[in-house]
């Protein structure tokens, strides 16, 4: 029998702080609010999930409107549905498709590429699946030969991961000629990593989601060009068990058309995902349901330790109704009021005590930049 | 007795284009410093420090002074746009998406005019990396400052 979680704050009557500016990658992260965009990215996975055929879809957000945790919701649920999530963020720098494909790549442990390769091979046979990776990319089907023969040089992880440290000699080691090293040898060996989670037993479909693709923007058009061509030629050549959800964060959502190339954007799927920010309404519910997630014992106000006149009065100085502004908000607040609650100076949050707070507060506006 | 020191490499009774592009300049860069000329069809010359009335081809004609009010008035409402199509971004860009977004509002607008504009108005905008410019407001760090 399990016991029930001690609460870390139980003057607050809370299991743990409730408010996070920045999302934590979790099994199971919570949902707060927008029951009707959780239901709409549930549909979605479960509309992918149940065709083979690959789609691209786009997800836009306002700054803060919790675009990530939501991508980060995806990766959970997805695996529910058995696909195989693979989040990753846009590099700081990106100069060719590879810097993206790396980190793909890195999502990609050689115990689970091992894994992949084997249910996919007793499916359909070792030399059909090395035949068929080493007519897409013939280095990959040498690194596939070694892992079927049980090598497991560190080199092979190396050299799916890109790496640009591999010296010729070592790449002969293990019966590969080169290094991944142009953006048409990263989209091979990304067709490989699809067909080899899409066939095996495992997993239906691989979910690649590319988190702050706004960054494109920074970039030359030589680059945008070159990632733009990666993105629809990965797709081409994967017809089948491969679903990707590009993600922006910028103010004007009509701007992606300005980002991606028209191939791409004729390749996306007609109903994207918007995040915008959030109306008074959902707000509030947001806050009860953040505070529910941790709360210590059931029969307490939604909104202890605030009253829900502080809550409106917290909501109306935050101004920008978006997850991470309410967040920075309440944070701000209820770290005053933990020690003034332990203390017993004050039993709950008002609206007059949080006006207090937050008149003396210098907290930074979200701008996106 | 007039005791303004004119700056001698700037005779504006002779070049027109030099004259605009000094005014154009401070209009992207100190916009409360342009001559009165610059703001109003009845102007005085008594505060300019650009160039003595006399040899003066904006004070001498109305023509052309209309015509470079023209043109200073259609960079700042150009500027404005180009704010405008940041803002709503809401972050800094590469010059060439810039330029595409202010030609889907001002179609006759050149891209060189564009780059012209973001390039060289460090009041209203600032290069943060080769090519990639946000508001000056915003004060990121970058390129320049």
């Amino acid at each position: 029998m399990t016991s029930a979680p001690e609460a870390k704050y139980p003057h607050l009557k809370l299991l743990d702080w409730p408010f996070t500016i920045v999302p934590r990658m979790t099994d199971s992260p919570v949902w707060a609010g927008r029951v009707e965009l959780r239901q709409r990215i549930d549909r979605l996975l479960r509309t992918v999930n149940r065709r083979s055929a690959s789609s691209l879809h786009l997800m836009w957000a306002d700054f803060g409107a919790g675009k990530t945790h939501t991508l980060y919701y995806m990766n959970s649920s997805a695996k529910t549905y058995g696909m195989y999530p693979v989040y990753v963020e846009w590099p700081k720098k990106a100069s060719t498709f590879v810097d993206i494909y790396r980190g793909i790549a890195s999502k990609f442990p050689l115990r689970v590429l091992s894994a992949m390769f084997w249910a996919y091979a007793g499916k359909a046979g070792v030399d059909y699946v090395l035949n068929w990776a080493s007519e897409v990319y013939p280095d990959f089907g040498a690194i596939l030969e070694c892992i079927y023969s049980g090598d497991d040089n560190p080199l092979i992880a190396e050299w799916l991961r890109a790496e640009r440290s591999i010296s010729k000699r070592e790449l002969a080691s293990i019966g590969v000629r080169n290094a991944i090293r142009t953006s048409d040898e990263s989209i091979r060996a990304m067709v490989v990593l699809t067909g080899l989670v899409a066939n095996g037993n495992s997993h239906s479909k691989l979910l690649l989601m590319l988190d702050e693709f706004q960054r494109i923007d920074q970039l030359p058009p030589r680059v945008r060009r070159d990632i733009n061509a990666g993105i629809h030629t990965l797709f081409n050549a994967c017809p089948e068990g491969l679903c990707i959800v590009l993600s922006f964060s910028f103010g004007n959502p009509a701007n992606i058309s300005f980002l991606l190339a028209e191939e791409v954007i004729s390749r996306t799927d007609p109903d994207g995902i918007q995040l915008p920010k959030l109306t008074a309404v959902e707000a509030l519910n947001f806050v009860r349901d953040i505070l529910k997630h941790q709360r210590s014992q059931n029969d307490v106000d939604p909104f202890f330790p605030f009253t829900q006149d502080g809550i409106d009065t917290i909501l109306q100085k935050t101004g920008n109704l978006t997850p991470r502004e309410i967040m920075k908000y309440l944070d701000v607040v209820l770290r005053n009021a933990d020690e003034d609650m332990e203390a017993g100076t004050i039993s709950v949050v008002t609206s007059e005590y949080a006006l207090n707070v937050l008149d003396n507060a210098n907290i930074p506006r979200d701008e996106g930049t | 007795m007039d005791e303004r020191e004119f700056d001698d490499d700037l005779d504006f009774s002779k070049e027109p284009e030099r004259i605009q592009r000094v005014l154009q300049y401070i209009s992207r860069n100190s916009p409360p410093a342009l001559p009165d000329c610059m703001r109003r069809m009845r102007f005085d010359c008594t505060n300019c420090e650009l160039a003595h009335p006399s040899r003066c081809l904006i004070a001498s004609d109305p023509d052309f002074a209309s015509y470079v009010r023209y043109q200073i008035d259609r960079d700042a409402q150009l500027r404005k746009v180009i704010r405008q199509v940041i803002r709503e971004h809401g972050r800094p860009m590469f010059w060439d998406i810039i330029a595409s977004m202010v030609q889907a509002r001002e179609p006759h607008v050149s891209r060189q005019v564009i780059y012209s504009i973001l390039s060289s108005c460090s009041a209203d905008f600032a290069a943060i990396d080769r090519g990639v410019y946000g508001l000056a407001e915003w004060r990121l760090k970058g390129r320049r400052g």
